[in-house]
């Protein structure tokens, strides 16, 4: 992996290999955000996310270290489970890499730091063999982003994604039926190749299965 | 709560000693590196014989994890072991002497040592070749003895440096202060409380209680749920007052044997039994830690470190298997539906023979269990065994090369988690997963017992924040 670089709000951050900030000095409330919206939070920041990072800040700047997650939980009074709901990717990977904390600074103040895994949650959402999820109602932001993931697209989900995503939600709720793709194409004033470039697995397997609606038999 | 453990984050960063450095460009003495290969000879009868009896048939090579991983010379094991190897029939052997070059048989050179710190440290250790060698020779022990020449020579590589410092210095690799582990401690109890409704508790220095839980690095501060699946196996039980953890030593690590240093290896394993003396328990209970299981129940035990031992050792896993053939654990498989596999830690794998008891824990407690091929004793290294998982300068090395086959074993299954009773190991899996942009999460054996076993008929609910 070698050093890469982002750009958030027009300006361009540099990461080291393992995809943290570096040199830290480059934080700013962009970083976050835009960093925020890559690691799974798409609703944008909120004052709770805002109040653990700027903990995490403090601990780095000024008293220059790093807390494991467990002291990092109990000092701001969070249960695991609600750090994960707020930071989908877990405390290194996810706070910590929002809040700016280089890799090689976290490693070097505990090794073990750089041993937290993957957080490990209950998988959230259940799907059928196919991939399709089993319950409509479980859906969220999060799942469309499981299922994107490995179609390569350039930029992920796009606003014209969300756009076709919400239509499929609403007129499945409302019908409990799923839209043809021609109602598709017309409510969103798009053609089908353009629909075909935004969903490369398809319309049932790629924008019906992003948006939680059920296998069509 | 806030309150109540707001010194936790305090403790760990003021107690963390200095590391000192190697050397720039270390003196080494050439005689010295001599005497240590020709004291070969006089010492354990199994080194000499895998000085003189491999055939150079290169069956170890085609087991290699890392020879797999890049086909080049300096990644075959033979070659590794010839570095030590033909300086040893140089000095040592009777046609070594006589024949020099012709039976392979040099001298060593000035300067080489630099270009050892590289090759020892390209051996993860894993004794896979030991395995299928048809003499039986196990290069990793070769590789050790040449660690330990370059540890004499403070050419150890510093990130092992430091952990070994630390450990020595702390007790514990990760150097968190006793009050910050009882905050964790009291954190994780809130935890389960939360999960299951009851008071499941975490025993921390009793003294009499029958087990001393000895969990490897970071599963408290870290990675908490192996702990809490302990914790839950001994109060479904009805033993939550028979078990304690200690509050000064709480991490089975022992980088003394990736760095070859016997004397730190001892020193850092002493503290360990002495406070399970103190604590008077009957069975030290070691965690999910495959090096720290091996020292303690195959170097220690057998060779007598410390004399008598009035205690037993027992891995975790064999216990909870134990108490579930025996029909004591329930589970709610349904709250680990998505498929899982196991990793076999060399350590425990090749070394140990715990290879039954994870599989029993992880067959009762999720719903699609799947090996991966080979397994057991046979199972390929993650790629960061022998202590690489920690050096994350060759993080390129043990992503592409090392950790390659590993990789390819993982996809095969189609899994979704892979567990690993090893630290190191869910650290190169871990950053394997990142490396090749898998979405497979990486875990533990009692992590998913944590989420799947019942508790007064219930498994874990979590709360959802979402």
């Amino acid at each position: 992996m070698q050093p890469q670089a982002v750009v958030f709000g027009g300006k361009e951050y540099t990461l080291d290999r393992h995809g943290f900030l570096d040199p830290p000095e480059q934080w700013d409330e962009d970083f976050a955000e835009g960093m925020a919206r890559k690691l799974g939070i798409h609703g944008g920041l909120t004052g709770d996310h805002w109040a653990f990072l700027q903990y995490l800040r403090k601990k780095f700047l000024e008293e220059r270290t790093v807390p494991a997650v467990v002291p990092a939980c109990a000092d701001n009074g969070l249960r695991l489970s609600r750090l994960r709901a707020l930071f989908p990717t877990g405390y290194h990977r996810g706070a910590c890499k929002i809040a700016g904390i280089n890799f090689a600074f976290m490693r070097d103040t505990n090794l073990w730091l750089t041993y937290e895994n993957i957080p490990s949650v209950e998988p959230e959402h259940r799907v059928d063999d196919l991939g399709f999820l089993q319950d409509f109602k479980t859906w969220n932001e999060r799942f469309a982003e499981w299922v994107v993931r490995g179609w390569g697209l350039p930029e992920g989900l796009t606003d014209r994604h969300w756009a076709v995503i919400r239509y499929l939600q609403t007129s499945y709720r409302e019908t409990a039926s799923i839209p043809t793709v021609y109602d598709v194409c017309r409510s969103q004033g798009i053609g089908l190749e353009e629909l075909g470039r935004l969903f490369p697995e398809g319309y049932h397997r790629g924008a019906c299965r992003a948006a939680g609606l059920p296998f069509m038999t | 709560m806030a309150q109540d453990t707001a010194h936790v984050g305090a403790g760990p960063a003021t107690k963390r000693p200095e590391v000192v450095r190697a050397k720039e460009s270390p003196v080494v003495d050439p005689e010295q590196v001599i005497r240590a290969i020709t004291a070969i000879d006089g010492g354990p009868r199994v080194l000499k014989l895998y000085m003189e009896m491999c055939a150079r048939c290169g069956t170890c090579a085609s087991q290699c994890p890392v020879y797999y991983g890049k086909a080049e010379k300096k990644y075959n094991p033979v070659e590794r072991s010839d570095l030590i190897r033909d300086i040893y029939k140089k000095h040592c052997t009777t046609t070594g002497k006589l024949l020099g070059a012709l039976v392979g048989a040099r001298d060593y050179r000035d300067g080489e040592l630099e270009a050892w710190a590289e090759h020892f440290y390209t051996c993860t250790g894993c004794r896979r070749c030991a395995t299928y060698c048809p003499m039986g020779i196990d290069n990793s022990v070769i590789a050790r003895k040449g660690r330990a020449i370059l540890e004499a020579a403070g050419m150890t590589p510093d990130t092992m440096q430091k952990v070994v410092r630390i450990s020595l210095e702390t007790g514990n690799t990760d150097g968190a202060s006793p009050e910050a582990f009882k905050a964790a401690i009291e954190f994780l109890e809130e935890e389960m409380k939360e999960e299951h409704g009851v008071d499941i508790k975490i025993p921390v220095d009793v003294v009499g209680a029958d087990y001393f839980y000895v969990p490897p690095s970071g599963d408290v501060l870290v990675n908490p749920e192996a702990t809490t699946g302990v914790a839950k196996v001994f109060y479904a039980l009805g033993l939550q007052d028979r078990w304690t953890m200690s509050s000064h030593y709480f991490d089975g690590a022992n980088y003394g044997l990736f760095t070859g240093n016997d004397a730190d290896m001892k020193a850092d394993n002493k503290p360990y039994v002495e406070e399970a003396k103190r604590l008077g328990c009957k069975v030290l209970f070691m965690g999910e830690c495959g090096h720290a299981y091996r020292i303690m129940k195959m170097m220690m035990e057998p060779a007598r470190w410390w004399g008598d031992l009035p205690f037993t050792i027992m891995n975790c896993m064999e216990f909870t298997a134990e108490q579930i053939k025996a029909g004591k654990l329930q589970f709610d498989k349904s709250k680990n539906p998505q498929p899982v596999t196991y990793h076999d830690p060399c350590n425990f794998g090749r070394s140990c023979d715990i290879v039954e008891e994870p599989r029993i824990i992880l067959k009762a407690s999720c719903q699609d269990f799947r090996e991966m091929y080979p397994n057991r004793g046979e199972n390929w290294c993650c790629g960061g065994g022998g202590g690489l998982s920690a050096m994350d300068d060759i993080h390129e090395f043990r992503m592409t090369v090392s950790g390659v086959k590993k990789m390819e074993q993982v996809r095969a299954t189609g899994a979704k988690y892979v567990a690993a009773a090893c630290s190191n190991c869910k650290r190169q899996l871990a950053q394997l997963m990142e490396y090749y942009k898998e979405d497979i999460a990486v875990g533990g054996v009692h992590d998913m017992l944590s989420r799947s076993i019942l508790i007064n008929g219930k498994a874990a609910k979590r709360v959802d924040y979402t």
